[in-house]
């Protein structure tokens, strides 16, 4: 009794937030709360010289990030031949953005191409996939899907798992979810072919597939 | 309206908090939690350390239902704590984008949040109980939910200073 009171309450607080949200919103509509700039307005322009632009962006290595995160990539990128994608790198179709927050979504993924998750079902928390690119080359081709699985114990430096090398993947956004992670592949009118993150114990490899493989 | 909720609304202290760098809530998702919850920077933390574990955060994501990926089980087993449209048209596990309620799926969120913490009396607890079990084999079912507990309670402790800073 005493439980279903309780989710009475919650019921009712749950209508008198958006209410009063909604209240907000009207009294504040000068104040552009909800139409204030766009999280991700500047974008680098400039082409990039450095290969590692990780670090300054707002991204997964930072200073609390895991050593052996940051040292992963900085092996990673030592040769200067791998950089994170930026946004301009990117070209997915207007036709996509379908409403607000699909937009939103969208544009933060361009931004930050990149996703901390278990993708390979571990429960380790901290795998990073990144979309990069082959600094060496100018063609669609040269993106490419790197993962670095957390190690177990916390402090090996893991080697990277290529789900994508020489692809064009300028449509391609990653989104990740309770289950690890999906790639959202667009075309031109903005449909997509999406397909799961999957993780191949026994080949210790990465594939992405229609269904999800757990 | 006090003026500090237009404040809170408005985000003034946003870029000076840090907001969407380092992994912190962009100023979308500060908001929806934040109104989610009346303003309380502890319960927004607790929700938004929920959200990024979740799906990092999203918005729109696949996989399970919306931003709080909402299985079958509660909506079955605890019908009265979700919210409107917070399904969309999810009917099982799938690769396309969520098209419910945003703000319908964050109120439910928050609902099975209080729930879980009222009935398990901790923030800890109720992050233990949001995370999965383990279907195939159930006796790892503890082990799974306690990793996830201890991960959302990392997050937790960042996104505090951060929900704690807007209200400022």
């Amino acid at each position: 009794m005493k439980m279903l009171r309780r989710e009475k309450q919650v019921k009712a607080i749950t209508h008198c937030h958006w209410y009063c949200l909604l209240a907000l919103l009207f009294v504040c509509g000068g104040c552009d709360v909800t139409s204030s700039a766009p999280p991700h307005q500047a974008q680098p322009t400039a082409k990039p010289t450095s290969s590692n632009k990780l670090l300054e962006m707002s991204d997964p290595n930072t200073d609390d990030a895991p050593e052996w995160r940051k040292e992963a990539w900085r092996r990673f990128t030592a040769s200067g031949q791998y950089r994170i994608a930026h946004p301009n790198d990117f070209h997915i179709p207007e036709a996509a953005k379908t409403d607000k927050y699909r937009r939103l979504d969208l544009d933060s993924a361009l931004s930050h191409p990149f996703r901390i998750a278990d993708i390979n079902q571990d429960k380790l928390f901290q795998d990073l996939a990144i979309i990069v690119v082959d600094t060496t080359r100018d063609d669609s081709q040269r993106f490419g899907l790197v993962i670095f699985n957390e190690p177990s114990d916390g402090k090996a430096i893991p080697s990277p798992h290529w789900l994508y090398h020489e692809r064009d993947l300028s449509k391609t956004v990653l989104s990740k979810w309770s289950g690890g992670l999906i790639l959202e592949n667009f075309h031109e009118d903005g449909s997509t072919n999406n397909c799961y993150v999957n993780w191949n114990k026994r080949q210790q490899a990465y594939s992405c597939d229609k269904d999800y493989k757990h | 309206m006090h003026s500090s909720s237009l404040s809170l609304l408005n985000l003034a202290n946003y870029d000076k908090c840090g907001g969407g760098k380092n992994g912190l809530p962009e100023r979308e998702q500060s908001i929806l939690t934040l109104a989610a919850d009346a303003f309380d920077s502890r319960n927004a933390a607790m929700m938004a350390a929920i959200w990024s574990h979740e799906s990092g955060l999203q918005l729109t994501p696949g996989g399970d239902a919306g931003p709080a990926q909402l299985t079958t089980w509660w909506s079955t087993n605890q019908p009265n704590l979700i919210v409107g449209n917070a399904y969309g048209s999810w009917n099982g596990r799938t690769n396309q984008p969520f098209d419910g309620d945003v703000r319908d799926n964050i109120a439910t969120l928050r609902n099975i949040y209080y729930f879980l913490r009222e009935r398990h009396g901790s923030d800890y607890q109720a992050a233990y109980w949001y995370g999965p079990g383990d279907r195939d084999n159930p006796s790892n079912a503890a082990h799974n939910r306690e990793e996830y507990a201890k991960d959302v309670m990392g997050r937790y402790d960042k996104l505090k200073p951060y929900f704690d800073c807007l209200k400022q």
